[in-house]
């Protein structure tokens, strides 16, 4: 049974990610987490199955059996009182260990300007608020489920960006997945041929993988 | 004299003298904001001086903008990669827009632009961009003949820094590339704000391609598609 729901993330740190941040794109990955079931064995520079596999997901689909599915659900409300901020992470090789590298005998040069040891100065752009909200159509318990492992979002969680504290699933009295108040555009639609635009349309992702070119196309997209 | 007015007379003087020295200079320009400023340099001492830019399959929308509004702009184009081994410019002469000149797969503009006509280039490097071309300069200078491309080379403002080329943009109330602003907008620092190709093998480790994700996500979706590695950057 899908009931409309707000899903609220309470917000450790800031969140290493684009302003859109799809919740469905997060349940997507632990589904497959799900699907896939315990890592109980790695391959060296490979994967251990190379099925592939589809998971269900508890969340209702639009437009069923077009080319432009995707999940009722909305992308990152924001708080207003939100702050964003950028950062950098750095690698470089530390040339005080560089005589613990074997050069076979001859004379070496650690190359940093690239391959395994290229230095990097990349810069991060990242939002911070005491939560964040989504609003979807889909079964709240399985959300629920989905959610109760996920403990951090967006890029470089590893480095501690993106910790959550906590996870509501509260049920809404409306479905503000696609539009919300006022018709307002609450996530990216794929574009209507037979529909006429005011607004610039973008090519972006719809559905998880938002990346992957083939979830990608022409899209009415929200203000940021 | 304030010390900007000494740095700028000191940039118009290497200029006058660079000019002396040969015949059929032309200006490199890029779109971004060190060529801006050598482009408006050069000019005041000649303004009859050709501008030439190679211009890119895939750049951002605002450099577009700002090369269409430099009058008398001369167009070339190369298939450089930029060292990137995966995003190929331009394939060849017949893939280059009309009106065009394709300068060949590895040309540069100061290496193929009409090599008999040019006598020197004037460009928009500065020291402080990276230690290499801070060494070029502290080996050669600022003025000096390049025998590899049969030309000279001219930086007239190779010891500015970022804060020196803003400051005269704006004291001259120069037109400049309206990316800057949204690099400004995102949060950007500075001296990290570069304009060129999308993806330069040398900056993708400063986060060129994690500056246009953010900045210009639907070009980066564009771009990441026909350029899958480009991904890897991010």
């Amino acid at each position: 049974m899908f009931d409309p729901l707000r899903i609220t993330a309470y917000l450790q740190c800031g969140v290493e990610s684009d302003w859109t941040l799809p919740i469905d794109a997060i349940l997507y990955y632990q589904a497959m987490r799900k699907k896939f079931g315990a890592q109980d064995v790695t391959v060296s520079g490979g994967y251990a199955t190379k099925k592939s596999l589809k998971a269900a997901m508890p969340l209702r689909i639009v437009n069923q059996g077009l080319d432009t599915w995707f999940y009722s659900a909305s992308f990152a409300q924001w708080e207003l009182g939100r702050v964003e901020g950028s950062d950098h992470w750095n690698k470089r090789f530390d040339q005080t260990l560089v005589d613990l590298v074997d050069f076979s005998g001859r004379r070496g040069r650690v190359v940093v300007e690239q391959g395994q040891y290229r230095a990097y100065h990349m810069p991060i752009f990242y939002r911070h608020a005491v939560s964040v909200s989504w609003y979807v159509v889909g079964d709240g318990d399985a959300v629920s489920e989905l959610l109760r492992f996920v403990d951090c979002i967006g890029k470089k969680s590893s480095q501690g960006w993106g910790a959550v504290l906590r996870w509501n699933v509260e049920t809404c009295p409306g479905d503000w997945s696609v539009r919300g108040d006022g018709g307002k555009l609450m996530r990216a639609l794929p574009a209507d041929d037979s529909r006429q635009y005011t607004s610039r349309l973008i090519y972006t992702g719809f559905r998880p993988s938002y990346w992957h070119r083939k979830n990608q196309t022409m899209c009415e997209m929200p203000n940021e | 004299m304030k010390s900007a007015e000494v740095m700028v007379s000191g940039s118009l003087e290497i200029i006058r003298r660079a000019m002396s020295r040969a015949d059929g200079w032309i200006v490199a320009v890029s779109g971004g904001k060190d060529s801006t400023c050598v482009l408006d340099l050069v000019r005041r001492v000649d303004p009859s001086v050709r501008t030439v830019t190679s211009i890119q399959e895939w750049c951002l929308p605002e450099t577009s903008e700002y090369l269409a509004r430099i009058p008398g702009l001369i167009r070339v184009a190369s298939g450089s990669d930029h060292g990137t081994g995966w995003a190929p410019n331009w394939k060849g002469a017949g893939d280059v827009p009309t009106g065009v000149q394709w300068i060949g797969v590895k040309g540069s503009v100061e290496s193929s632009y009409g090599q008999d006509s040019v006598g020197g280039v004037f460009l928009g490097t500065r020291i402080d961009e990276s230690a290499a071309r801070k060494m070029l300069h502290r080996v050669r200078g600022l003025l000096f003949f390049s025998a590899k491309n049969n030309t000279w080379q001219c930086s007239p403002i190779a010891h500015w820094s970022v804060r020196d080329v803003w400051g005269y943009i704006r004291d001259r109330g120069l037109d400049y590339n309206k990316a800057y602003d949204r690099m400004s907008e995102i949060g950007v620092q500075l001296s990290a704000q570069r304009i060129g190709p999308l993806a330069i093998d040398k900056v993708l480790g400063l986060g060129q391609l994690a500056i246009l994700k953010r900045g210009w996500p639907e070009l980066f979706n564009r771009y990441a598609a026909e350029h899958p590695e480009a991904r890897s950057y991010v």
